[in-house]
């Protein structure tokens, strides 16, 4: 499993790489591939209102043959339709070897995976039925062969593929079942969606709008260019043989045809429990599992900013049992995947996963600074793991301080780092659409720039500080950004360490403060 | 090169990147495949029988009354049921299947064949027959079919049983 993850990680990350340099970590569609898919259901959903308006159940082929004939409308509008069922295929894929790598399938994240399986299945389902409404060549190569799948099982009193073999043509409540089914999964598909967002908070259901634009319009552009056309009818005593198939969606019939049902139901089975069990299988071992967060009641002051930039709102506002009149913020171990965000939000350091609070960091940070003694011309790098900085290897000579998360990373460990002496802090973090916490890069630029819980402290040199944003396999990007950054803080001049740092005044809350 | 020239070159590479991997997708929406080699041919055999049912009713005897309730015991007891058939198919003397065939307690009797047949003029041979040592039974319950028939690569052909006996179709009703 680990050498699977490996490779697919290898591989990702560098096409990650080269599309953050033609569209920017913005509009890059890779990051944005869960939402892709909910942008491909959107437009099915549009354009298939318009084609359920001449859909006949009596007449499929011929009613469909009149819509594509329409050629200001009806021939546009089916291919947008059929494109966009590919488009959700390929990026319902994409969005599942993402979250396979980044380890996001286990634990609380087990639901996203398993409802997103269900979700991809249901996907499956509609473009099967889909197709068969066409009542083309394809579309008796794949009812017929579904019909024969479903023989196999002990469902059905007579064999369903004799209503396939050419007595008479398939009876109309065979299409209109089709056609219920097909208008029916959508709306179990909603409520799949609801489930699978259902564990974060501020799910991003649809790509920022140049890229939902731009994907649109070239779905619509390949529709007009390339239109989809009407392929042979049906005659289910015709041999399907030179037949026009959707790879997407009909690539089991090839293994369908050549091999027993029985066999192929097996690989099915033995394929989705597989898929079902992954959440089991990337389960790190108890010893290495990252224990969620937990709140130091002594130390929380009822601000809710925890509760507020949860990425997986895991944690919620309680009644303390003590005579303080605020509340106290508590943490479900069952929805915490120990990202560690909560603990860069708290301004008193009383939340986060053990040995990653704010009060962990600053101990951790006074034996880096002990250790590295940065002078005053040394920039330090604060490196997430998995960003482009997490292997270290183009910041030799630099001295790197990694973090699990740069949402994690705690304001009083930067502004620690700056009064130290350092000369400069770049935090080298993934980008934001790309944070494997989801939210970390956001809430860190609140908190650095736009005065967000717990935000650095205005007497900190901002021009001694910088953010980069880069991916993994962009170790270039951050190379020029390291160069780039130390000549301009030599420009600066050479920082001086202050001699009054008090730690106790940063981490210890005022007896008076309270609930906000 | 001024920076909105270069901006604009990079949106429109943008827009390349983007068409082409869409057109990717779009190609392999409609890929060819020979699901079957125009060089075969198909014979289906399939339909619905309901089969007669023979009884032979007699009188109960007095221990079989004895052991019933008053409410509960039959003027006459018969036995029997749907008559078993079998089917027999032959294709230039080679007999492609041979046995019963069973409907599964009262229910009809389905009969679902395929077999691959080189396209060409074959000599079909199909019985159908009641298979019981019963008598009498009805008339006119085995069907028999002996026909030259030309297979046509990429068609099948459909033999079926309506009320005049077989059907051989080459065309879809």
């Amino acid at each position: 499993m680990s050498s699977i993850k490996k490779t697919l990680r290898y591989v990702v990350t560098r096409l990650d790489a080269a599309l953050n340099r033609v569209y920017g970590w913005r509009f890059n569609p890779l990051y944005q591939s869960g939402s892709l898919v909910v942008l491909a259901l959107v437009i099915m959903l549009i354009t298939g209102l318009y084609l359920l308006l001449f859909y006949r159940i009596g007449s499929p082929a011929d009613s469909v043959a009149r819509v594509t004939a329409q050629p200001w409308t009806g021939r546009w509008i089916r291919s947008l339709h059929r494109y966009a069922a590919d488009l959700a295929v390929v990026a319902a894929a994409v969005h599942a070897v993402r979250m396979f790598f980044q380890g996001r399938t286990w634990g609380p994240r087990a639901l996203a995976w398993v409802s997103g399986l269900f979700l991809l299945f249901l996907i499956y389902v509609c473009g099967w039925t889909g197709y068969v409404m066409v009542w083309d060549l394809q579309a008796q190569l794949l009812a017929m062969e579904g019909a024969r799948l479903l023989d196999a099982l002990p469902i059905f009193s007579q064999p369903i593929t004799r209503a396939f073999v050419g007595e008479a043509p398939p009876p109309s409540p065979f299409f209109f079942l089709n056609l219920f089914l097909h208008i029916a999964i959508p709306i179990g598909m909603a409520g799949a969606l609801w489930l699978h967002v259902s564990r974060v908070a501020r799910p991003v259901l649809l790509p920022p709008r140049p890229l939902l634009w731009g994907v649109t319009g070239i779905l619509f552009f390949w529709s007009v260019a390339w239109p989809v056309p009407m392929y042979e009818i049906a005659d289910l005593l015709s041999l399907p043989g030179d037949t026009t198939v959707d790879v997407f969606y009909s690539f089991w019939l090839p293994f369908s045809r050549a091999l027993p049902p029985g066999l192929l139901w097996g690989a099915l089975i033995s394929a989705g429990a597989l898929l079902t069990a992954i959440p089991f299988f990337t389960r790190p071992a108890p010893d290495n599992r990252p224990q969620p967060s937990y709140v130091e009641p002594r130390f929380c002051t009822g601000c809710e900013q925890c509760y507020v930039d949860c990425p997986y709102d895991a944690i919620s506002m309680v009644a303390r049992d003590d005579d303080r009149g605020y509340e106290l913020g508590l943490v479900d171990p069952a929805l915490c995947v120990s990202c560690g965000i909560c603990a860069g939000s708290c301004a008193p350091m009383g939340v986060g996963p053990p040995l990653r609070t704010g009060r962990d960091q600053l101990e951790d940070v006074t034996q880096f600074i002990e250790r590295q003694a940065p002078s005053g011309s040394d920039v330090v790098l604060v490196a997430c793991s998995r960003s482009a900085g997490g292997s270290g290897s183009e910041a030799r000579g630099t001295p790197i301080y990694p973090v699990t998360c740069v949402g994690n990373l705690h304001t009083s460990v930067v502004e620690y780092l700056v009064r130290s002496g350092a000369g400069g802090v770049l935090i080298a973090a993934c980008p934001p659409r790309d944070c494997w916490s989801r939210e970390g890069p956001t809430w860190l630029d609140e908190r650095l720039y736009h005065d967000r819980e717990a935000e650095l402290k205005a007497r900190v040199d901002r021009r001694r500080i910088r953010v980069v944003y880069a991916a993994e396999a962009e170790s270039g990007l951050l190379s020029r950004e390291l160069q780039s950054f130390r000549a301009e803080v030599n420009q600066l001049g050479t920082a001086s360490a202050d001699a009054d740092i008090d730690l106790e005044l940063i981490c210890l809350p005022s007896e008076t403060e309270g609930a906000r | 090169m001024t920076l909105a020239r270069a901006e604009g070159l990079r949106w429109v590479f943008r827009f390349a990147v983007g068409t082409v991997t869409v057109l990717l997708i779009v190609a392999a929406s409609r890929v060819n495949w020979e699901a079957s080699p125009d060089s075969e041919s198909e014979l289906r055999l399939s339909w619905r029988y309901v089969s007669p049912t023979v009884e032979a009713c007699r009188p109960p005897t007095d221990q079989e009354l004895s052991g019933l309730p008053q409410h509960m015991r039959p003027s006459e007891i018969c036995e029997g049921g749907p008559i078993p058939f079998s089917l027999r198919i032959a294709l230039d003397g080679q007999v492609l299947r041979e046995g019963p065939v069973v409907g599964g307690g009262e229910r009809a009797i389905s009969i679902y064949e395929r077999f691959d047949v080189t396209p060409g003029n074959h000599d079909l041979a199909v019985d159908f027959w009641p298979d019981t040592a019963e008598v009498p039974l009805p008339e006119g319950l085995a069907q028999q079919l002996r026909r030259t028939v030309p297979f046509t690569g990429g068609r099948a052909i459909l033999l079926t049983l309506g009320e005049l006996g077989f059907e051989v179709r080459n065309q879809v009703p």
